[in-house]
C-alpha cells in the first residue's frame, strides 16, 4: 500500500491524529514500537479489588509480580505507581532512548498506546486564556474537543467546575462518589460560598471512562481495578483506537519499528528512516507528510536528530507536582463502601489572587497494596500496620498540579552517541526560588481549604522534577519564524509536511492534566494534514 | 561390528580417560555443593520469614508463604547491605522477641536498614495472599474505638523505640569493635 502520511507512536497523539485521516479515507501508516502485555492480563479474574484480595490464590502474580517486581523498595521515584501489569509501559526505555540528567525524572513508553495504558484518566480541556498560553487557538479547537470526547468516552458532572472546564455534549454521568469523598463533598456543599469567596471549587472530575455502554465499552462495573487491568473497556485507552484503526483498509499498523530520523525528498515525499526492534535493520518509509506523535521527548529527538541539530538546546516545560497524604476526619473509624473507583474522586481548582489557577485531584487511598505505605510511617512496621488498617478508610492523596511556563533554566538537548551508543537525551531543569515560593503559598492555601473540609494533610510529598509525566514546549509553535518551532497549524518551520501532534508544540502549561488537550490537537493536526493532501490532489489534478 | 576387536588401550588413552572422569566428578562435587548451599540459604530465608512473619501478623505463617518469601529474596538480592545490617538481621532472627524494639528503631533512626526491607518484602508477600489479606484489611472500629486503639499503638511504639534504640546502639558498638578487631 502507497501511504499518504505516516504517523508515529500510538499513544494518544498517535491514534487521534491517524482516526480523522483514516475516515477521510487517506491511506495511513503508523509507526510504532508496540510493546504489548501478555503475562498478566489474562491471570486477573474480573473481580472486584476487595473480592480478589479475600479468596484470589493467584494474587501474587499479578500484585507483585513473577519476579518480584511490585516489592522493589527504595526512594520514590518516577514511575513508582506503575504496577507489575503495568510495568511494560516503560520496558525498553533506558536502552532506546536514554536520558542523562541530574535534576529531572523522564518517564518514555514504547509500548502500544504509549503512556496511554498508565494515564490516570483525567480528561480536562484547557479554557480559553490557557489554550492562547499554549499557542492554540480557542475557537478551532473547541470542536476537536468535542470530536475527541465523543471517541474516547466522558464522563463528569456539571457542577461548581463548569466554568474552568467548560460544557461537553457527550458527557456521561459521574462514577458514583465513594463514602470517603462523598462526606467531604457534601461539606463543601454546605458552605459553598465561603469556599468560593476564598477562590476554591470543588466538584467532580471529567474522567475518560465509560459509566455507559457506549461502541462496546461499558459500563463501568466498580470493580476498583484500575491500577492493574481494563476490565469492560470502561476507561480509555489508545489501544482501543488502534483496533478499530486497523479493521480499516486504508490503515497499516507497522510495528516493532523504531523512529530514527525523517528527510525530505526534492519530490516532495517524506521518507521516515526506522529500526526494526527485534533485529536492529534499518529501513525506510516513504509517504507525502510525516506527523510526528510519539511524545514530547521522543518526538524532540527525532526532531533534532533529523535536522543535525546536536547540542543545541529547546526549551522543556513540565507541571510542578506534589502530593499530599490527608486524614478525612469525617470518615475516621467509619465503614466506606465497596462501591468504589480507583481513579481521582474529586477535583478542586484553587483561584489564587496573584497567579494562575492550581488544579488538585483526590483520591481515596484503597486501590493499591497496604504494604507500601508501611515504610512511609515511623512506626515499627507492625504498629505501623495496625494504625493504617485503623485509619484506611479514612485515608486518602491530593495530587496537586502547578502550572509551568519555560525559563533558561529548563531545557534539554540531544549529544550524538559515540562508538555504536545511542544519542543521549541531556535535560536539566531547574526551578527559580519566586516560583517555588508561589507555588509553597499556593499549596498551604489549598491545603487551608481542604482542612476547613475536615481533611488533615499528614505530609507533603515532592516526587521530583518530572514525576507529573506531562512534558512539553519543546517544539513550540510561535508566531515568530524562528528555529525549531511550529506554525500554528503545528508543521515543524523549514519542512513541508512534517508536522507535530503531541505535547513538544504547547508552549507552556496550566496547572492541569494535558492529555484530553494533546488528543483534541492531534485530531485538529490530522484533520489540518488531510485538508492540506486535498488541496494538493487538487491542485495536481487542476 | 560384530567380529571386530576393539584396539587395546594405550598409556594416553588410560590418562585422557581418568583426567576426563576426574574433571566429571570435580563438576558433580561443584554442582552438589551449589545445591547444597542453596538449600542451606533457602532453608535460613525461610526462617527469617517464620520469625519476621510471626512478628508482622503476630502467629505462624503458612509453609507456602514462607518459601515464596525464600524465592523473592533469592531474586531481589540485596547488594547494599552492610555488615551492621546483617548483624540486625541475625539478632533479630536469633531473638524473635528483638524484632518489634529493632524495628521501632530502624523506622525513625535507619530507615534504610536491611530489616526495614525485609519486613516491608514479607509483608507483601503475606498481603497478596487470601490467607495473609486478612491481616492488612481496613478495620473499622467505630471513631472512639480507633482512637483508642491508636492510643495503645503510640504507648507500645514509645516503649519499643526505647528499647529499639538501646539494643541497636549496643549492637552498632559491637559491630564497630568485631570490624576493628578484624
Amino acid at each position: 500500500m502507497r501511504h499518504d502520511v505516516i504517523v508515529v507512536g500510538s499513544g494518544p497523539a498517535g491514534v487521534n491524529a491517524a482516526t480523522p485521516l483514516v475516515e477521510a479515507g487517506w491511506n495511513v501508516a503508523l509507526v510504532d514500537f508496540g510493546n504489548r502485555e501478555t503475562t498478566y492480563a489474562p491471570l486477573i479474574p474480573n473481580q472486584p479489588f476487595s473480592q480478589l484480595r479475600r479468596t484470589d490464590a493467584m494474587q501474587h502474580r499479578y500484585f507483585l509480580g513473577d519476579r518480584f517486581e511490585g516489592l522493589a523498595s527504595g526512594k520514590v521515584r518516577v514511575g513508582a505507581q506503575l504496577t507489575p501489569p503495568r510495568q511494560y509501559v516503560h520496558a525498553d526505555v533506558s536502552q532506546w532512548m536514554p536520558v542523562v540528567s541530574e535534576s529531572f525524572s523522564a518517564m518514555e513508553s514504547l509500548a502500544q498506546g504509549g503512556l496511554g495504558n498508565a494515564w490516570g484518566a483525567g480528561a480536562f480541556s484547557f479554557s480559553d486564556a490557557e489554550l492562547a498560553g499554549a499557542g492554540l487557538g480557542a475557537a478551532k479547537m473547541r470542536r476537536h474537543y468535542e470530536r475527541v470526547a465523543a471517541r474516547i468516552g466522558i464522563s463528569g458532572t456539571r457542577d461548581d467546575l463548569l466554568p474552568f472546564f467548560g460544557d461537553c455534549e457527550s458527557l456521561m454521568p459521574a462514577t458514583t462518589l465513594d463514602s470517603n469523598a462523598g462526606r467531604i463533598h457534601s461539606r463543601y456543599l454546605v458552605k459553598r460560598d465561603r469556599f468560593h469567596a476564598a477562590g476554591f471549587y470543588l466538584g467532580r472530575p471529567r474522567l475518560a471512562l465509560c459509566t455507559e455502554e457506549r461502541s462496546g465499552r461499558g459500563p463501568y462495573g466498580y470493580e476498583d481495578m484500575e491500577f492493574w487491568a481494563d476490565f469492560n473497556r470502561s476507561v480509555y485507552r489508545p489501544r482501543w483506537t488502534l483496533e478499530e484503526l486497523c479493521r480499516r483498509p486504508n490503515f497499516a499498523y507497522l510495528d516493532r519499528r523504531f523512529a530514527v530520523s525523517f528527510k525530505e525528498n526534492s519530490d516532495g515525499q517524506v521518507c521516515l528512516s526506522a529500526q526494526d526492534a527485534d533485529k536492529g535493520r534499518d529501513e525506510t518509509i516513504d509517504a507525502r507528510a510525516l506527523i510526528l506523535a510519539a511524545g514530547t521527548l521522543s518526538t524532540t529527538r527525532i526532531v533534532l536528530r533529523s535536522l543535525g541539530q546536536y547540542d543545541t538546546r529547546v526549551p522543556l516545560v513540565c507541571n510542578p507536582y506534589t502530593y499530599v497524604p490527608v486524614l478525612n476526619l469525617a470518615s475516621f473509624g467509619r465503614p466506606a463502601s465497596d462501591e468504589r473507583c480507583s481513579l481521582a474522586q474529586l477535583t478542586s481548582i484553587y483561584t489564587p489572587p496573584d497567579g494562575e489557577p492550581v488544579q488538585t485531584q483526590f483520591y481515596s487511598y484503597r486501590s493499591l497494596l497496604t504494604f507500601k505505605l508501611l515504610k512511609e510511617a515511623p512506626l515499627g512496621a507492625r504498629n505501623a500496620l495496625r494504625a493504617l488498617r485503623g485509619v484506611m478508610n479514612a485515608l486518602g492523596i491530593l495530587a496537586i498540579n502547578h502550572a509551568d511556563s519555560p525559563s533558561p533554566e529548563k531545557s534539554c538537548f540531544l549529544r550524538r552517541g559515540g562508538g555504536g551508543q545511542r544519542d543521549q537525551l541531556h535535560i536539566e531543569y531547574r526551578q527559580n526560588p519566586s516560583q517555588c515560593e508561589m507555588q509553597r503559598k499556593h499549596e498551604q492555601a489549598i491545603l487551608r481549604e481542604f482542612r476547613r473540609l475536615g481533611c488533615w494533610p499528614l505530609t507533603r510529598v515532592r516526587p521530583g522534577h518530572g514525576s507529573s509525566i506531562h512534558y512539553a514546549g519543546t517544539i513550540p509553535i510561535s508566531n515568530s519564524e524562528g528555529q525549531l518551532t511550529c506554525d500554528e497549524h503545528c508543521r515543524l518551520r523549514g519542512t513541508r509536511g512534517v508536522y507535530l501532534a503531541d505535547g513538544a508544540v504547547f508552549r507552556q502549561l496550566p496547572a492541569k492534566g494535558l492529555t484530553l488537550s494533546i488528543m483534541a490537537n492531534a485530531d485538529r493536526v490530522g484533520e489540518l494534514v488531510g485538508a492540506c493532501l486535498a488541496t494538493e490532489a487538487w491542485r495536481a489534478a487542476a | 561390528m560384530r567380529g571386530r576387536s576393539l584396539p587395546a588401550p594405550t598409556i594416553t588413552h588410560i590418562l585422557t580417560a581418568r583426567r576426563r572422569s576426574r574433571r566429571v566428578a570435580r563438576l558433580l562435587y561443584n554442582l552438589y555443593r551449589t545445591m547444597e548451599t542453596d538449600q542451606h540459604l533457602h532453608r535460613s530465608l525461610e526462617q527469617e520469614a517464620e520469625a519476621l512473619g510471626h512478628y508482622l501478623i503476630g502467629g505462624p505463617i503458612p509453609g507456602e508463604l514462607a518459601a515464596r518469601y525464600a524465592e523473592a529474596e533469592s531474586l531481589i538480592r540485596d547488594r547494599s547491605q552492610t555488615g551492621l545490617d546483617r548483624r540486625l538481621l541475625d539478632f533479630g532472627v536469633r531473638r524473635p522477641w528483638s524484632i518489634a524494639p529493632l524495628d521501632a528503631a530502624c523506622a525513625l533512626l535507619r530507615p534504610q536498614a536491611m530489616l526495614r526491607d525485609k519486613l516491608l518484602r514479607l509483608a507483601g508477600i503475606l498481603e497478596a495472599s487470601p490467607a495473609g489479606a486478612q491481616n492488612f484489611l481496613p478495620e473499622s472500629r467505630g471513631p472512639l474505638g480507633t482512637l483508642v486503639r491508636l492510643a495503645g499503638i503510640a504507648v507500645s511504639s514509645v516503649i519499643q523505640l526505647v528499647i529499639g534504640a538501646a539494643l541497636l546502639k549496643a549492637i552498632e558498638v559491637h559491630a564497630g569493635i568485631a570490624e576493628n578487631g578484624q
